[in-house]
């Protein structure tokens, strides 16, 4: 069966523009979401994967442009509706949760008010209806004594605490499409298992897709469905989990996946990817990877490859992704 | 083959006190660290693991001697160190209460058979008593002291965290590098900068680049920097607090690998200092896991993975996602709530309010670190008794 993509995101290109020049932070970037799936976004530093995701959502702030491209959901191409059309979108249909839920959540309001005023603004129900709606939401995300917790400010709450009521604000206007950008890099692993367990749960009661983004590979392997693997504002590979992680055909993947320690088996040196990741104010020229990959070519230094289907699904920005299938097979 | 002991923690207590009101009274303390023991052999690599609140960060500081321990003993190639960097008075009590007091009542009820069940530094400490009284031994331990404190600086050296804060970004990487160089006299004045250049050559920085500052290097290369302030000095031993948890995961493999040829070819010794137990696996010889202020089980790594005890020890490593989307089903242990708050640790073992497996007498009585294998230590009432295999 052919599946229609909830979100469409094609050839998005994000500038920033700084003093110091312009920052090709996204760069034609395209994927697919589906109705229910995990989308995992990986990349390091400055890869872009942030910046995707904020474009969604157009919470850009007044230096970054989104220059070209589309993202169609539902039909519509985001880039093209008004602010007001805009915000009917974002919280309600589209929610996103941050990295750090302290500086997300607002320090001056109770957590029962802000996931209030979400309700408020996008159910047209009244203000002890809403609050009925947030305790059940607190109880549902796994905070204890939510009828207590709804009168807190943030500080009152721990790390973990503070993700689950950021989820529950995200949740309580029962999203289609929920983009987690690092939700659980700033928590201990223990707290981390929880707030992923509590993720797939409510994904499945939901029946949303998640967009995961993150730089923690771990975290792919356990959640996503199909993987992004980002790179200079680029996608350099895209594809079913199961191939990215067995089957990469895009060095940087192969690079990353190598260049981890596992907790699962013991290791005798890590392999490691030479260099550094590159500035955005000057990305190298021809492939943006080439200084760093053990199989560059004169090729790859003047002309960049086109992201090509290397199997079914399964998409490389590499001219020579035939040479990893060898490696896999030593 | 007996290995060598370079450091040695005895029972080492550090508590911040909380002040509170107009006069700053003291109306409670947070207990960061309280009563850990460890042993740190030469030439070997001891992972110190545990989530934020435990206390690792807190001994790596307190062995600095960054802070003053509230108790305890730290004891450095065989000669006690603790009272190093007290005033004067205050060392010479500490003396007076850890050994005069002790090998007075001893010589009296023993005398010499004492000898035979101390330990050292206690049976260096006893001889000199025996043979030269009480004042040969304050003359041992407290002459001197200013000289001491230097050598212990030079010693032990840290790495930090985050490459970009623990850098002064208004000196040149020369500078950084050289400061402790010239300040123990490591090298002639004009061969510093040989010096410098060939520290830096040996942690991948071009030397050439030595007249830079700190913002002209990326944050794997300032993390070089680093490392190469640290080992400017020909340290002992280097503690590694979360020195690769800044990094990108490509820089991360880089400078763990870099860590790894330095120990070997400087014959170093590391205390690694993580949140991450996947790293602490990679690097460690032997791992101790922490669980607020206390050390719950300390094993060889091959011992420690194989064999895991401490429920706390299960649940975390259970907890950590595997790159590897075949395993993601497995069942894993999740712990119930949070860390409790180091200020008032709940009673018995630490960790009953989060095990899965706790019964009564956890709640009421401490389970001390015992050895149940040679070189397994584990604290807890019932070892094993949580299990799951990766």
């Amino acid at each position: 069966m052919e599946k229609q993509p909830i979100l469409r995101v094609e050839n998005l290109k994000t500038y920033f523009y700084t003093e110091d020049g312009v920052v090709k932070a996204v760069d034609g970037v395209t994927f697919d979401l589906y109705e229910g799936e995990t989308l995992g976004i990986v990349g390091e530093s400055g890869s872009g994967k942030s910046v995707t995701s904020l474009s969604i959502m157009r919470l850009l702030d007044e230096k970054g442009k989104i220059v070209d491209g589309k993202i169609i959901f539902k039909g519509k191409n985001l880039l093209e509706l008004s602010e007001a059309e805009m915000r009917k979108i974002r919280g309600n249909e589209i929610a996103m949760i941050f990295q750090e839920p302290m500086v997300a959540l607002n320090p001056v309001y109770t957590i029962g008010d802000q996931i209030m005023e979400a309700i408020m603004l996008h159910q047209n129900v009244g203000e002890s209806k809403a609050r009925e709606i947030a305790i059940d939401l607190l109880r549902k995300v796994g905070i204890p004594e939510p009828e207590k917790r709804v009168d807190q400010y943030p500080h009152q709450l721990s790390g973990g605490m503070r993700q689950r009521a950021m989820i529950a604000m995200a949740l309580s206007c029962r999203p289609s499409i929920l983009i987690a950008d690092e939700p659980t890099t700033a928590l201990d692993v223990t707290i981390q298992a929880q707030i992923l367990d509590l993720m797939k749960e409510l994904q499945k009661e939901y029946g949303m897709a998640l967009i995961m983004i993150t730089h923690d590979m771990g975290v792919i392997a356990e959640m996503a469905d199909r993987v992004v693997v980002m790179y200079a504002g680029r996608v350099v590979e895209y594809g079913e989990v199961h191939e990215i992680f067995k089957k990469p055909r895009h060095p940087y993947t192969y690079g990353l996946l190598s260049s981890i320690p596992r907790l699962d088996v013991e290791q005798e040196k890590l392999k490691s990817i030479p260099g550094t990741v590159p500035d955005p104010l000057s990305f190298p020229s021809g492939c943006k990877f080439h200084p760093r990959c053990e199989f560059a070519q004169e090729r790859c230094k003047n002309e960049e490859p086109e992201l090509v289907e290397v199997e079914p699904g399964h998409f490389s920005r590499c001219f020579f992704w035939e040479k990893l299938k060898e490696l896999e097979v030593k | 083959m007996e290995k060598k002991v370079v450091l040695k923690v005895e029972n080492l207590v550090k508590y911040f006190p909380i002040k509170a009101g107009v006069f700053r009274r003291t109306v409670g303390w947070v207990k960061a660290v309280d009563g850990v023991s460890f042993e740190v052999y030469e030439g070997e690599t001891l992972g110190l693991v545990g989530e934020s609140g435990c206390g690792k960060t807190t001994v790596g500081m307190t062995l600095l001697r960054l802070y003053e321990p509230t108790s305890g003993r730290i004891i450095v190639e065989g000669e006690d160190t603790t009272h190093y960097f007290m005033p004067y008075l205050k060392a010479r009590s500490y003396v007076k209460k850890t050994y005069i007091r002790r090998f007075e009542n001893l010589k009296k009820e023993k005398g010499e058979d004492a000898l035979k069940e101390l330990e050292e530094p206690d049976k260096k400490y006893y001889k000199i008593f025996l043979e030269g009284g009480k004042r040969a031994l304050y003359e041992h331990l407290l002459s001197n002291l200013p000289e001491k404190r230097r050598a212990f600086r030079r010693e032990l050296q840290i790495v930090f965290q985050d490459p970009y804060s623990s850098l002064d970004p208004r000196m040149r990487i020369k500078n950084i590098v050289a400061e402790g160089i010239a300040a123990h006299k490591l090298a002639d004045k004009e061969r510093i900068n040989d010096a410098v250049a060939s520290i830096l050559e040996d942690v991948g920085i071009i030397p050439g680049h030595m007249f830079r500052y700190p913002h002209e290097f990326s944050g794997g290369q300032r993390q070089r920097i680093g490392i190469a302030r640290a080992l400017a000095l020909q340290p002992k031993v280097v503690i590694a607090d979360e020195a690769v948890a800044a990094l990108d995961v490509s820089i991360r493999s880089q400078i763990i690998n870099l860590m790894e040829e330095l120990q070997e070819r400087h014959k170093l010794t590391y205390i690694f200092i993580s949140h991450d137990l996947s790293v602490i696996r990679h690097v460690s010889d032997r791992i101790a896991v922490m669980y607020l202020g206390k050390i719950v089980e300390l094993a060889p790594k091959k011992e420690l993975f194989e064999n895991p005890l401490h429920p706390y020890t299960v649940s975390l490593m259970s907890a950590i996602p595997i790159p590897d989307p075949e395993k993601r089903n497995k069942k894993r242990i999740i712990l119930k709530g949070d860390v409790p708050s180091p200020i008032n640790p709940p009673s018995g073992c630490r960790f009953h309010t989060r095990c899965p497996v706790a019964k009564d007498i956890c709640k009421e009585k401490e389970p001390p670190l015992v050895e149940v294998k040679p070189g397994h230590f584990v604290a807890c009432h019932f070892p094993g008794s949580l299990k799951w295999s990766m």
